[in-house]
């Protein structure tokens, strides 16, 4: 079974979000590191740069396969963790902490809503 | 039985290859052409490595240039590349596509089966192989080596325990694109005299480990098999293997001119082959 912390948000693209105030971190969750296997590359953006929900803000590479990222919410990047470019495998160690991949100042909470509840999430990948 | 598309799109140049591919990728996304099959191969042969690897560090352009080879970064995952005689096939086909499961690992075993059918067809047994984490550990994945054939961990097509393709993915608009090598013949000397190692010693210690682990068609079959020859194999198999049947078609308008502009942005230029 997946882990799926209650204290989170999630996508549909397997992101998970945990609200700090205005700030977002973004992470990707336990059961997408589990479908895309040993992670060996993490690309991420450079902070500063704006993201749209829905539109890719990295690339990770596993099992010689490279997938997009989507950003689960608009805003502007504050920081990246920038530890996954030597360490990607903490993606799949421990992906609710250290695999943390950014941080966002949210620019319309209402895209929160858009959200899935820790219940929604996990009956979405029980399908 | 649904229907997918079939392409052969004959030799072409490394960017334009690429292009294609990723065009289809594009117009699948959309919704405007099928699931594709497309069947392909490569002049001038050329060394292509993986998205995220490190052009400068890994390969020496001097013999690639020496060689007449063409070079390319690939969009999808995975190492080094020499692509010459061989047969290249690539797939593209929805992420929510009811035959794909959501697992990556998975996804390379439904699709393998095409190639596994594929073999069958000309009369080989080629079977499929899960390396568990134990074998990975064991060193069968070895480190520092820059060529693909080398690490056939996870689900690889093996003859007697060699590989005989090398396949690689991108995901992305939700759409999945697969492409790999079959190999008609392959010289390990050459791939290994146009990458870069440490010594001469572990050049030639990579290369025997490499020799043990990857195998051609011709080496299986003791005979020469013609690019034509698994063209219609390989056809043959992925539709027996994907439960589909193949129409031939032609890349759309769209694609061909998506295709001619990411030649001209992407895959022809420096910025991205030698980015990384």
């Amino acid at each position: 079974m997946s882990n799926v912390p209650n204290n989170l948000k999630y996508s549909k693209e397997h992101e998970w979000v945990r609200v700090e105030g205005n700030r977002a971190v973004i992470g990707i969750t336990d059961f997408a590191q589990s479908e895309l296997g040993d992670i060996v590359f993490v690309e991420l953006p450079e902070a500063g740069a704006d993201l749209a929900q829905n539109t890719t803000f990295g690339t990770v590479e596993s099992v010689k396969t490279v997938s997009d990222l989507y950003a689960p919410i608009s805003g502007t990047i504050v920081e990246v963790n920038a530890a996954l470019v030597d360490s990607p495998e903490k993606v799949n160690e421990a992906p609710y902490e250290e695999g943390w991949m950014i941080v966002v100042e949210i620019k319309d909470a209402g895209e929160l809503d858009s959200l899935l509840s820790p219940d929604d999430y996990t009956a979405y990948i029980s399908k | 039985m649904e229907t997918w598309r079939l392409l052969h799109t004959g030799l072409a140049d490394p960017a334009w290859n690429m292009a294609v591919d990723e065009a289809i990728l594009h117009a699948n996304s959309r919704g405007l052409v099928p699931p594709t099959v497309r069947f392909y191969g490569w002049n001038p042969p050329t060394l292509s490595i993986g998205y995220f690897q490190r052009a400068g560090k890994e390969v020496d352009f001097e013999a690639v240039r020496a060689q007449g080879l063409g070079f390319i970064r690939r969009p999808t995952g995975g190492r080094a590349v020499l692509h010459d005689r061989e047969l290249t096939y690539s797939v593209v086909v929805p992420e929510s596509h009811e035959k794909m499961p959501t697992s990556v690992n998975e996804s390379y075993r439904v699709l393998s089966m095409g190639l596994l059918e594929g073999f069958r067809e000309l009369g080989l047994r080629a079977e499929m192989t899960s390396l568990g984490e134990d074998e990975k550990k064991a060193g069968m994945e070895p480190l520092g080596s820059a060529a693909c054939f080398d690490s056939p961990s996870w689900y690889e097509l093996v003859v007697e325990g060699r590989k005989v393709v090398g396949s690689a993915q991108v995901r992305q608009r939700h759409t999945i694109l697969q492409h790999g090598s079959i190999l008609l013949d392959l010289d390990v000397e050459q791939l290994f005299s146009v990458l870069l190692y440490a010594s001469e010693r572990t050049r030639e210690r990579m290369m025997r480990l490499f020799r043990d682990k990857a195998v051609s068609i011709k080496d299986i079959a003791a005979r020469d098999i013609s690019f034509d020859e698994a063209l219609r194999a390989f056809t043959t198999g992925f539709e027996r293997g994907l439960g589909v049947e193949l129409a031939p078609g032609l890349l759309t308008p769209e694609e061909e001119e998506l295709a001619a502009e990411l030649v001209r942005t992407k895959y022809g230029t420096d910025s991205w082959n030698y980015q990384k």
